[in-house]
């Protein structure tokens, strides 16, 4: 799993320039919001939706075109095994999606007065969160049959998701809509950006501790077939 | 060393590539299959490589055992272009278990440690394609397997694969080449030809050159093309690009060829007489030249553009 995160460390390392528009589009987009006085319901939406659909989008994309210039399917010939080959791939894109975010969360973080606490479990809230969407992005990615098919689903698998986490309503109390969002794994996120300013925010949720478990145990089971559908896309 | 027993493989939009193909290579040996575009070289290779499964057959072979023991050069030369081409040949090596020991000197072997450092993405296709086998091979794997390995190359690198791939084999090891560079299949004891996903043939070059022994073959290159097949007794035609050949015995017919040649409407401009070769044995095989026998092209299973279309898992076959 080293020799892959590391790989993929490099790789984002050496493509200085997109490292730094993922720095900067995100602020872009933060900044004018949290400096506006904008309703804290509405701006932790829109900060939830933003970094969940920069971690799917940067797990999916990238994903099909690595499958289609022929990379996944010389890695695949390797002998990597796919699920540890899979999962170091999103928890490396997690762990730079964190870091090319880190600005704007600093910039979230100040103008709604967080709490101490807040400075600890905001970023391993949102890595896990990250983690999720990374793995969204590469089952999206398995069943994509284009980079512009693969950009659909990720949004639309993206958006489904945070609207089951309740990140665009306010759920009755015992409707299905609040029954869903219990289970739902970008709930936390959006809690999290909501609550960064009470003092007692847990580091890492339960919920989202198993919703993270549970990502890590279906993409190990679906990821055979997950990279053997990656390998073969340059064979249609 | 390596066995594929009746493998067939179909696209998703149902042509076949690969129609319960035999094939097998020992240890020891270099194999070359030969056949022209879209004969199902590559397809075989990604089956043998396990990159692709087969829509039905067995394969038996060293991806049985242990993990990084298949050694696989593709048809395009993909890296990680951000990288340096040290730091890719390092990655597949140390992804295939091995440690970075026989990098340098494979590197050295293709002219490429002065430029080792620099990102492959200012690599030009030859060194791309070089380093490429660099990465298939630094790993030692018992089986290499090796799709269109001589092009792009200079004359300088095809000997120094011609070297390697001898000194593979003489460990005891496995090679495979897909190929339609018939230079490059005289490099490898026995040659297996693919025509249209079929296997036509199988042998040493001697007995393969057997079948078209005692024949001599006139290559007519033509001023334009002929509007009809010529037709003489003793002289089978077939048409060789915008040319012909003549396959007779002896040579004494030819002012008769030239003759026929001309009441088809084409005027000769060149006359070779060589041996046979293995051109002539696909040809006779294949009832059609091992170039332009893809007039009706089965797609390989190489490469294709860009956005093609991928059928999602639980409909593909592979």
């Amino acid at each position: 799993m080293a020799l892959v995160a590391g790989l993929e460390f490099g790789r984002a390392m050496h493509r200085r320039r997109l490292l730094l528009l993922n720095i900067l589009i995100p602020l872009a987009v933060t900044v004018p919001i949290a400096f506006a006085g904008a309703p804290p319901h509405h701006a932790a939406a829109v900060y939830a939706v933003q970094f969940i659909l920069f971690a799917t989008f940067g797990a999916a994309i990238p994903a099909l075109r690595d499958a289609e210039t022929g990379i996944m399917a010389r890695l695949r010939a390797t002998a990597l095994a796919p699920a540890p080959l899979l999962l170091a791939r999103a928890a490396a894109g997690a762990a730079l999606d964190l870091l090319e975010l880190l600005p704007s969360v600093c910039v979230i973080l100040i103008t709604t007065r967080a709490a101490v606490a807040a400075w600890g479990s905001v970023p391993v809230i949102l890595l896990a969160s990250l983690f999720i969407a990374n793995n969204v992005g590469l089952w999206v990615a398995a069943i994509a049959r284009s980079v512009a098919e693969g950009a659909l689903f990720a949004a639309l698998a993206a958006l489904l998701l945070l609207h089951a986490s309740g990140v665009f309503r306010t759920p009755l109390p015992g409707s299905v809509g609040a029954a869903v969002e219990r289970f739902a794994p970008f709930r936390a996120l959006h809690e999290a950006l909501l609550a960064a300013g009470t003092p007692s925010l847990p580091l890492l949720p339960v919920p989202l501790a198993i919703e993270t478990a549970a990502t890590i145990v279906i993409t190990a089971l679906a990821a055979r077939i997950a990279l053997r559908s990656l390998a073969s896309a340059d064979s249609r | 060393m390596i066995r594929a027993s009746a493998v067939s493989f179909r696209f998703p939009s149902g042509r076949l590539a690969l129609d319960a193909v035999d094939f097998s290579a020992d240890g020891g040996e270099i194999v070359a299959v030969v056949g022209p575009n879209g004969s199902g070289k590559t397809t075989l290779l990604r089956i043998l490589a396990r990159v692709i499964a087969p829509a039905s057959g067995e394969i038996a072979g060293p991806a049985d055992g242990a993990p990084g023991c298949i050694g696989w050069a593709p048809d395009t030369a993909v890296h990680f272009d951000e990288l340096s081409a040290f730091a890719n040949a390092r990655f597949f090596a140390h992804s295939n278990g091995a440690d970075d020991s026989a990098i340098r000197p494979l590197l050295g072997s293709f002219g490429l440690e002065q430029d080792a450092g620099r990102p492959v993405a200012h690599y030009s296709f030859g060194m791309r394609r070089k380093l490429m086998l660099v990465e298939a091979m630094a790993h030692l794997p018992e089986l290499l397997l090796l799709d269109e390995p001589t092009v792009g190359l200079d004359p300088a690198s095809v000997l120094a694969l011609s070297d390697l791939l001898h000194r593979h084999v003489e460990r005891g090891q496995t090679a495979v080449l897909a190929t339609n560079d018939l230079a490059a299949a005289r490099t490898a004891g026995r040659v297996v030809f693919l025509h249209r996903g079929r296997k036509i043939a199988d042998g040493t070059h001697t007995q393969l050159l057997a079948s078209v022994a005692g024949t001599t073959r006139i290559d007519l290159v033509l001023d334009r093309p002929a509007a009809t097949l010529p037709a003489m007794d003793g002289v089978t035609f077939t048409r060789s690009g915008d040319g012909l050949v003549a396959e007779t015995i002896g040579s004494t017919m030819l002012p008769g060829i030239c003759q026929v040649v001309a009441d088809a409407g084409a005027h000769v401009r060149e006359i070779r007489i060589r041996e046979p070769d293995l051109r002539d044995v696909f040809r006779a095989l294949a009832g059609e030249d091992l170039v332009d026998a893809t007039a009706e092209p089965v797609p390989a299973a190489g490469p294709e553009p860009a956005r093609t279309r991928r059928g999602p898992p639980w409909r593909r076959k592979a």
